[in-house]
């Protein structure tokens, strides 16, 4: 392990922001969805404030579990008007795999940590899976987009 | 007349009269709500408003515009311009979502480019604009430092905060005064005495041809 116990705790802390921020802003996006699409967009946003929100509670029971308090610090201002459920989605999947990178970026750290590591893994497994299920969630949206051909 | 000619009437009168007290204030242009929609779809006057404050937002940069572009520079820097999104999250402390969010809105306006990895680089046009607001940033902090005598740190504190907000034309006119002032150290040296004294002596009455009867040294401090 290379990392210290305080420099682990930052950057759980830090991984704790990212879910958390994550399904505040999935949170507002799901008011704005307008157009063709929305109600699968809408049930999407639904699960992911729930399961985002899941996440940064795993993280906090884990810096609990180090003897720590949690600390999350997030400087969040989420506006705008109507969009369409594919931009959504495209926002959904950047914020998913920034997520996504962050627990791998954090794994090479916490290896040979007994609780950590199998926690990480697990965690970008399920990370690996939400980004994999969003792309194919935008590519259904892409086919459905393209006109049916005249017969 | 009837009554379709004499809303026509009224709204060139609107219009060429200016705002009324139903009119809706530029700073809700952003979060309009419905009512207020509903309105500057009727109000000529409005509509103008609203139409130059999209132009201006389309061609501006956001304060969190300029400092992702700045930021990615500043990290691009010892990797060939390329810079990692998490590298950009810790240089502006806020999250990776955040940055990747932001990164789109850039991306769209052409400032930016991602390759496969999901590095970020600045494209010719990003590192343009990168480098005006460094450039407006430096004249803004010279000024109020150097001219105004504004401690250094709240100058530094001040110039990012206009620096992304004042035209090109006005940083480079600034640019040249100091130029000017600065091309002659010993009257700039006598000048600044000169202001540091006519600081001191500020009339008493609080009453000059800058203050107009509201003296804005007075109000300062309980600015928020």
């Amino acid at each position: 392990m290379g990392a210290s116990e305080a420099e682990l705790i930052d950057d759980l802390n830090r991984l704790m922001a990212e879910e958390a921020e994550a399904s505040m802003r999935y949170f507002q996006m799901r008011f704005r969805l307008r157009g063709r699409g929305r109600e699968t967009a809408e049930k999407f946003f639904a699960e992911a404030i729930k399961e985002t929100l899941e996440h940064a509670e795993l993280i906090a029971k884990q810096i609990h579990a180090l003897g720590h308090v949690p600390s999350l610090q997030i400087n969040l201002s989420v506006e705008g008007g109507p969009m369409p459920p594919e931009d959504a989605l495209g926002e959904a999947l950047d914020v998913e795999q920034a997520a996504l990178e962050a627990y791998q970026e954090f794994l090479p750290r916490v290896a040979g940590h007994p609780t950590l590591e199998p926690f990480i893994r697990q965690q970008i497994a399920i990370e690996t899976e939400h980004v994999q299920d969003l792309q194919e969630v935008l590519r259904c949206f892409g086919l459905k987009l393209v006109a049916k051909p005249v017969v | 007349m009837n009554a379709k000619d004499r809303m026509r009437g009224r709204e060139a009168l609107q219009a060429a009269t200016g705002p009324t007290a139903e009119c809706v204030p530029i700073e809700r242009f952003g979060r309009l709500s419905a009512n207020e929609q509903a309105h500057i779809d009727r109000c000529p006057h409005c509509e103008a408003e609203l139409s130059l404050w999209q132009q201006f937002e389309a061609n501006e940069l956001t304060h969190s515009a300029a400092h992702h572009l700045l930021a990615i520079h500043e990290v691009g820097l010892q990797y060939g311009g390329w810079a990692r999104v998490s590298d950009i999250a810790r240089e502006l402390q806020i999250t990776r979502g955040s940055v990747s969010i932001n990164l789109r809105a850039l991306k769209k306006r052409g400032l930016v480019e991602t390759d496969a990895h999901r590095l970020v680089k600045l494209t010719p046009e990003g590192l343009q604009a990168a480098k005006a607001v460094m450039a407006t940033r430096a004249v803004l902090k010279t000024f109020f430092a150097d001219v105004l005598g504004v401690p250094d740190i709240q100058a530094d504190i001040d110039s990012c905060k206009i620096e992304h907000l004042i035209s090109h034309a006005t940083a480079e006119r600034l640019a040249l005064f100091q130029r000017f002032l600065t091309s002659d150290p010993d009257a700039l040296q006598q000048l600044l005495a000169r202001f540091q004294r006519f600081h001191a002596e500020c009339p008493h009455d609080r009453s000059c041809d800058v203050c107009k009867g509201h003296c804005p040294v007075d109000g300062l401090p309980h600015a928020i």
